[in-house]
């Protein structure tokens, strides 16, 4: 039996409710020993007109298929790891690609609650987009699960969704609402979104080669912001699936020479304090003083009250001492300063000495599984 | 010469302020427009505020993001022509850049934008000496398109943004007719171009000579057209005065020229224009009518275009003597034939050249002139009109009075070997 609770809404425009479901996750569920039924669960949004607002999709779709490996992951080269899977799962042609799905590992020494895009698969092997360094410690007999990725067309069906004012072409001037994807694949700091889409009745599309973008993969922990033109009315965004029980491990991209941003949102639906988002460690470099000169990794958030169109930070959070502080006057600590669900983190890692990539593991606050 | 410079007025230069750390992502439509399909964009900013150079005076720099025309003026972005097919029977563009760093730049938030439209280019080429080009910038906000974020200036740090002007086939409220290119076809010997000109419609003709050529054009329509034709160094060639037509003859060097058709400011009703072009030359007839040598009225005006008249009056029935030119304006020699109408019982009307009477080859259409072309001085005629005294008398009571009667000659001339618009003017007599 699953354990819910219900937080506090800290909005009015935000509601958090549980629902329990009492049937078993997916047929695809083969290797289980014990059987749970998932907690589901939805969150409401408001989306007000002349405005970006940031979100994100802290829910997961039912798993496909969870098992083992058969193997270690085998280097294909190019970006591609093959791995093979236990239990003959017995895939159809196309079953895992002609909708993007995601392997998300399990493996508590190896790449554990990372997803990666599967991008060729035959009936027990499939093909994902990694390095070996991103797979290291994936290995025989680990336990993985193959999850259909969230996708535009999937979060927001063309012809039935209510979030997004649809366009009814791709001119401005028949321009509705916007989504749009942060650029976390570029050093820098204050980045602007660096894709753009839109839906028409004929499906989902991208800004720019105007063709379409109903498989665009809205991956776990990614935000991106809903634009609603001056003049717009609000709507809302009512996220519905499966409520993530498992840590969620997010990367964390460092620059040589320049700090680097990367928007991210914690995959959890519901609040958490700063404290709470694991962000400690190497993950988060900590700042040897308040000192301006000693600033290290920094947290900044939004806030979503105001509707604003280009959304700035409206306050930085640093790790100092072993504890969160706010950058302003006399840096208060922080460390029970409430995050809303599925809001955007900008994450800014200061600079380093080589590239790398740091990893925030978030394990989840509650507890799924306790009868 | 007019330059770019010239035209941006000052209020609209933002001082400028430092570099920013940043990056912009912007969605660019502009359509639809009449140019040449492959035709590319380039967007640019003024990284000293101190106005846009014409591109086709910085050959050699490369069609490129980062890269400066002229001492600064920056392209930030550079996008193909649109596939889409929205824009219907027009072109447009609709590309995306999704970062632009103002650092990598040198540029800052207000610096002015300005799209420059060059033809038969792709990006990373080089612009050529004289190259052909359009430019777009607006700085009337009524006609950016509803959810755009910015106009034509640089936007601030860190936004996604959208700058749209839409034409009004498109749903827009934007007045694109000045990006208006196509290619003259200098190649084919000879031709006509025919378009109407909105009020704020600039209309582009492009060509390019692989080795020196000669240009014969010539062009009419009604009052207010405007003609500039721009050389391989983008140095202003030739120019009209408004007049209504023109004539351009020119010997030209290899490169490439760019013909601009205007129109000054005016009217809001089209303005129908007909450009005739030859490589070879072309006949343009032109007669003149005055009172008096050399002030004569319809010189260089040509095709028969209204206002080429003069009134002259007869006191006491006296004769009088009108005067009108005959000249081939085109660089392509022609006998040009000459015909006018007789008199009448009330008024004699006589032609009078230098040759002596030549009456009855006017009235009778068989005048030729000899063969002539723009070198040539033009052939001057003397038009006598000879009142009937005694018929135009009436007594009243003791005293005598004039009747009042207007007389009119009618001049045509046209070509007689090629083909031409032909030219008329009129000389009205009327008797006091």
């Amino acid at each position: 039996m699953n354990q819910f609770f219900r937080p506090s809404p800290s909005r009015p425009s935000l509601l958090l409710t549980w629902l329990a479901v009492g049937t078993l996750s997916t047929s695809g569920w083969i290797d289980a020993r014990d059987v749970v039924t998932p907690a589901v669960g939805y969150l409401r949004f408001d989306c007000p007109g002349a405005s970006d607002t940031h979100l994100s999709v802290p829910f997961q779709r039912p798993a496909r298929w969870s098992g083992k490996l058969a193997a270690s992951p085998a280097d294909q080269g190019s970006g591609t790891i093959r791995v093979s899977l236990a239990g003959s799962p017995a895939f159809s042609n196309g079953e895992l690609t002609a909708t993007p799905h995601l392997l998300l590992s399990r493996a508590p020494a190896g790449a554990i609650g990372r997803h990666f895009l599967i991008t060729v698969h035959n009936a027990s092997t499939i093909d994902i987009a990694a390095t070996p360094a991103e797979v290291a410690g994936l290995t025989i007999d680990d336990q993985i699960s193959i999850i259909p990725a969230w996708t535009l067309a999937a979060l927001f069906p063309p012809t039935t969704q209510s979030t997004f004012h649809p366009s009814t072409g791709p001119l401005a001037t028949q321009r509705g609402s916007e989504l749009h994807f942060f650029n976390n694949s570029s050093d820098g700091i204050e980045l602007a979104p660096s894709r753009r889409f839109y839906l028409t009745t004929a499906g989902w599309f991208e800004v720019g080669s105007y063709l379409s973008a109903d498989d665009e993969v809205v991956l776990p922990g990614q935000a991106f912001a809903v634009r609603h033109r001056t003049g717009a009315t609000a709507t809302t965004f009512v996220p519905f699936d499966e409520v993530s029980g498992t840590v969620v491990s997010l990367s964390l991209p460092v620059a040589s020479g320049t700090a680097r941003e990367t928007m991210v949102a914690p995959p959890r639906p519901a609040p958490l304090t700063l404290d709470e988002l694991d962000l400690i460690g190497g993950d988060f470099e900590e700042s040897a003083s308040t000192a301006i000169g000693d600033r290290k990794d920094q947290l900044l958030i939004f806030d979503l009250a105001t509707p604003e169109i280009n959304r700035t930070p409206s306050a930085t959070y640093f790790r100092s001492g072993g504890q969160w502080l706010r950058d302003s006057t006399g840096f208060p600590a922080s460390g029970n300063i409430q995050i809303e669900p599925s809001a955007g983190l900008l994450i800014r890692k200061a600079t380093g000495a080589t590239a790398s990539v740091a990893r925030w593991e978030n394990a989840p606050a509650y507890d799924l599984t306790t009868p | 010469m007019t330059t770019l410079k010239s035209i941006l007025p000052a209020a609209f230069l933002v001082a400028v302020s430092l570099p920013a750390v940043a990056s912009v992502s912007l969605e660019f439509q502009l359509g639809g427009v009449e140019i040449p399909a492959g035709s590319i964009a380039v967007l640019v900013a003024d990284r000293s505020s101190d106005g846009f150079v014409p591109p086709s005076t910085a050959p050699g720099t490369a069609l490129s993001p980062g890269e400066v025309i002229g001492a600064d003026d920056v392209i930030i972005a550079v996008f193909a022509a649109s596939e889409l097919g929205d824009w219907g029977n027009l072109e447009g563009f609709a590309a995306f850049s999704p970062e632009i760093r103002y650092e990598n730049f040198g540029l800052a938030e207000g610096q002015e934008l300005i799209l420059h439209v060059f033809p038969e280019r792709i990006e990373g080429e080089s612009i050529r000496s004289g190259e052909p080009f359009v430019s777009y910038r607006s700085e009337d906000l009524g006609e950016i398109a509803p959810g755009s974020t910015m106009n034509f200036a640089l936007p601030a740090d860190g936004g996604a943004h959208l700058l749209a002007t839409i034409g009004p086939e498109n749903g827009g409220t934007a007045d694109l007719s000045m990006v208006d290119l196509a290619p003259l076809p200098y190649n084919s010997g000879d031709g006509q171009l025919q378009d109407q000109l909105s009020p704020e419609a600039i209309h582009s003709y492009f060509f390019e000579l692989t080795a020196p050529g000669f240009l014969d054009l010539a062009g009419n329509g009604g009052s207010g057209l405007r003609a500039e034709l721009f050389g391989p160094n983008g140095d202003l060639l030739a120019s009209s005065d408004g007049s209504g037509s023109f004539s351009f003859v020119e010997d030209l060097l290899a490169g490439w020229y760019l013909l601009r058709v205007s129109r000054e400011t005016g009217g809001a009703a089209e303005l129908d224009y007909n450009i005739a072009f030859s490589s070879e030359g072309i006949i343009s007839p032109d007669l003149a009518v005055g009172s008096g040598f050399p002030a004569l009225t319809g010189r260089d005006v040509i095709g028969g275009a209204a206002g080429q008249t003069v009134g002259l009056i007869s006191r006491r029935a006296k004769p009088v003597v009108g005067y009108a030119s005959l000249a081939n304006r085109g660089g392509k020699p022609e006998i040009l034939s000459l015909q006018g109408n007789g008199g009448s019982r009330l008024c004699s009307i006589s032609y009078l050249g230098d040759a002596g009477n030549i009456t009855s080859a006017i009235i009778t259409g068989t005048f030729r002139s000899p063969e002539m072309s723009r070198s040539d001085d033009a052939i001057a005629l003397r038009v006598l009109f000879s009142p009937n005294k005694r018929t135009l008398t009436k007594k009243r009571g003791e005293r005598s009075i004039i009747r009042r009667r207007t007389f009119a000659s009618l001049l045509q001339t046209g070509a007689t070997t090629g083909s031409a618009d032909p030219d008329r003017v009129s000389i009205r007599v009327s008797t006091r």
